[in-house]
């Protein structure tokens, strides 16, 4: 052997040890040595090919792309990132036409992405059983252990019923590939089995040994991926740990990695109501992924319209999801646009026709995918439909359906949303009225308590404390003041004990306007009241909730109105002033930052408008003789 | 014929195969659980297990099955459907404890 092929064949072994052990700075340098030293455009080609495997591993399949057109002999890996970028699956079958063992892992992995995006009705047993063998018998035993590993995770992510089948049988075979990971070169592949056992059975042990094993290799993006379980699947320091792994995945240049930091950063702070922190991280992670694939993207945009939901831009979401509808994009994903903007009709035009035929198409479309989580999801937003046509009997079918499925899926929490939903679908004909019959009451508090008990049960505090915000909305609607007052302050506490700021405050201005709904305001119930409410404004404008705010604003004044002209008192005078001036720069900040004069009801008693608001105000100063700023609301509506 | 018998009947001719496809993956796995039991060597015991895993994917959908039966049950209130889903949960119990035996096996192999 000469000495350029002795060091090709050593730079090539240095090459796959970095490859395996996740040194990306180290491994490209390697493959662009050896494209230095390559005797013929064959090995030239073949460099190229290595060094795009770690832009793929980093998540810029641009780059690979662009990178790999330099590649002059047949690459099923081109094929791949091509696909992976356009998401054409024909153009990958018509490309792909070695039986090699690349050849037959990425067309394996191609129709498998296919099958969880598109449908369809892909055989892929034979494949993947057939690639393991192949790497058995040739002891390549790091990459038969990685392949494994990959189909499991995509198997179980595409399976969505029968887990506890499958669970038993995924155990017994990640053991074995423990076993069988001994015989492999690195200590990294046996990592990446505990890594797995970590995540799909909440192994904390198997995420320690992960750890201990990457670290003994130096393997930084390993051990970043422990510290982010630690985090996203044990609830560890959580801050800490990602941005523990967010500076690794930063230096080694992991931009998928990257991505997925910022954005469970980013759904961690929108679980607590921290609008901004969440809108700063999204953005951060759109930059990272910028250069990803397609599955990457349409979840940007899948996100991008649940945080314009969030903001109160309907108009923007309607014109996107139609756009996104209207082109050719995966069904998994044009169930999900369809639902966001099925849910947007219903809040903002109350337009239930055309959302029902949008949450039926979503419905077929994830029954067809055999998505049942997502259809889970669908279904409720039919539900909710159903509900607001005052069909009873179908409501209470489709009910018992959803609750049906949620047993099946094992998901406690969607059983006992439905139980509250049923219990409001029983009195919703008599809200309003204080004659719901005891029979309607006894069975709608039994469906409250059984979705309390699965609450206790499965120790989620949140969705103990949301039912029982229902049962203070359910209480409120049919005028049984005290004891929505009751459940509400059960809700708030339990929300303040998990941190969850949005909710709190939300409980805090329900509690305010339960108050101002009393037939019987008095002192007590109003200084109940001014406290709530006063802290809800405060954390709303924190944080930027526009629509919250300003509507908060008005109820404050129009608390402290009431006391006025019942007392005569100035204190109360000086302080509807003062918020009715707040409710006034809170409606203006909400229309600069919202591209629509459309509103989110805060309570579901109905909503208040904008323009009535400032009309409002605007009789409050004119009947204190402060014309001025009785014209500056006034001249502040819309519609004059 | 109304609705609802076509329901049934449509129902039953689509059981059928499923309920035997079922009996010969819970033989498969039971079999396959057999020759575990009599190899050591770790390179046949990780080809075993994927294919344990994928037959098990295959018979997950009988869940599926048993929902969409559930489902016409209600629409089509027909009782015989009743008597269906028994059929397939007592097929579904009897692959669950096939299953179960793969983890106790993996737990035999670490110790």
């Amino acid at each position: 052997m000469s000495e350029a092929s002795k060091s090709n064949s050593s730079l090539r072994q240095h090459f796959w040890q970095y490859f395996f052990t996740d040194d990306f700075n180290k491994a490209t340098l390697a493959a662009i040595d050896l494209q230095a030293l390559a005797n013929n455009e064959q090995e030239i080609s073949e460099a190229y090919e290595l060094e795009a495997k770690i832009l793929l591993k980093r998540g810029k399949f641009k780059e690979a792309q662009e990178l790999l057109t330099k590649v002059k002999h047949y690459s099923p890996l081109k094929y791949f990132i091509d696909f992976l970028l356009d998401g054409n699956i024909t153009a990958l079958e018509q490309g792909i036409t070695g039986s090699d063992l690349d050849s037959s892992i990425f067309r394996a992995q191609a129709l498998l992405f296919t099958k969880i995006y598109w449908g369809g009705d892909y055989q892929l047993e034979p494949a993947l059983e057939d690639i393991f063998a192949k790497l058995l018998i040739e002891k390549d035993y790091d990459r038969a252990v990685l392949a494994s590993l990959q189909a499991l995770e995509l198997i179980i992510q595409e399976q969505e019923f029968g887990k506890d089948l499958l669970e038993p049988v995924a155990k017994e075979h990640l053991k074995n590939l423990l076993e069988l990971s001994k015989q492999a070169r690195y200590e990294s592949t046996r990592a990446k089995v505990y890594l797995l056992m970590a995540r799909m059975f909440k192994d904390r042990q198997a995420a320690e040994d992960a750890e201990i094993l990457f670290g003994k290799e130096a393997n930084h993006n390993g051990l970043a991926e422990v510290y982010a379980i630690y985090a996203s699947e044990f609830g560890e320091k959580p801050l800490e740990n990602l941005n523990r792994a967010l500076n690794i995945f930063k230096i080694t240049d992991n931009i998928a990695a990257q991505g997925y930091i910022y954005e469970s950063l980013a759904s961690d702070a929108l679980s607590k109501g921290n609008l901004q922190e969440a809108l700063k991280y999204f953005s951060e992670a759109e930059q990272v992924l910028e250069s990803g694939g397609l599955f990457e993207k349409l979840g940007l945009e899948i996100q991008r319209l649940s945080l314009m939901a969030i903001k109160g831009e309907f108009k923007r979401i309607k014109e996107r999801a139609q756009e996104l509808l209207d082109s050719d994009i995966p069904k998994l994903f044009k169930a999900q646009v369809a639902q966001i903007l099925a849910n947007t009709l219903i809040q903002v035009d109350s337009d239930v026709d055309s959302a029902r035929v949008l949450i039926v198409t979503a419905c077929e479309l994830l029954e067809d995918l055999r998505r049942y989580n997502q259809l889970l999801q669908a279904k409720n937003i039919l539900f909710q439909i159903v509900l607001l046509e005052d069909d009873l009997p179908q409501t209470l079918k489709l009910g018992e359906e959803i609750i049906q499925l949620s047993d099946r899926l094992g998901d406690e929490s969607s059983k006992a949303t439905k139980y509250v939903d049923l219990a409001f679908a029983i009195v919703r004909g008599n809200m309003g009225s204080q004659e719901v019959g005891d029979k309607e009451m006894e069975l709608s508090t039994k469906y409250f308590n059984q979705a309390i008990e699965i609450y206790k049960y499965t120790h989620n505090v949140i969705g103990e404390a949301d039912v029982y915000q229902s049962m203070g909305n359910l209480f409120a609607n049919i005028n049984r003041s005290e004891d929505a007052y009751n459940s509400f302050k059960n809700a708030r506490e339990l929300y303040k004990s998990e941190g969850a700021l949005l909710q709190c405050a939300i409980t805090d201005s329900l509690i305010g306007i339960l108050m101002l709904d009393f037939t019987m305001l008095n002192e007590q119930t109003y200084d109940i009241a001014h406290k709530h409410l006063e802290e809800a404004f405060v954390y709303y404008e924190r944080e930027g909730f526009h629509d919250l705010c300003w509507k908060n604003a008005f109820y404050i004044s129009d608390l402290n109105e009431k006391f006025y002209i019942a007392t005569d008192e100035d204190r109360f005078k000086s302080r509807a002033k003062h918020y009715y001036i707040e409710m006034l720069g809170a409606i203006r900040n909400y229309r600069t930052h919202s591209d629509s004069a459309t509103t989110i009801d805060l309570v579901n008693v109905g909503g208040i408008s904008p323009e009535e608001a400032l009309s409002k105000g605007a009789a409050f100063f004119f009947s204190i003789k402060e014309d001025e700023v009785a014209r500056e609301f006034k001249d502040s509506r819309i519609d004059t | 014929m109304d609705t609802s018998t076509a329901k049934t009947e449509e129902i039953k001719s689509r059981k059928r195969p499923q309920l035997a496809a079922y009996s010969e993956l819970l033989s498969t796995l039971e079999a396959l659980n057999l020759r575990s039991q009599q190899t050591q060597d770790k390179a046949e015991l990780a080809k075993l297990s994927l294919t344990k895993l994928l037959i098990t994917k295959r018979f997950a959908n009988i869940d599926e099955e048993i929902l969409e039966i559930s489902k016409q049950r209600m629409s089509a209130n027909a009782g015989e459907f009743f008597s269906d889903i028994l059929v397939f949960e007592a097929k579904r119990l009897a692959f669950k404890e096939a299953a179960n035996q793969c983890q106790k096996q993996a737990n035999q192999t670490q110790v």
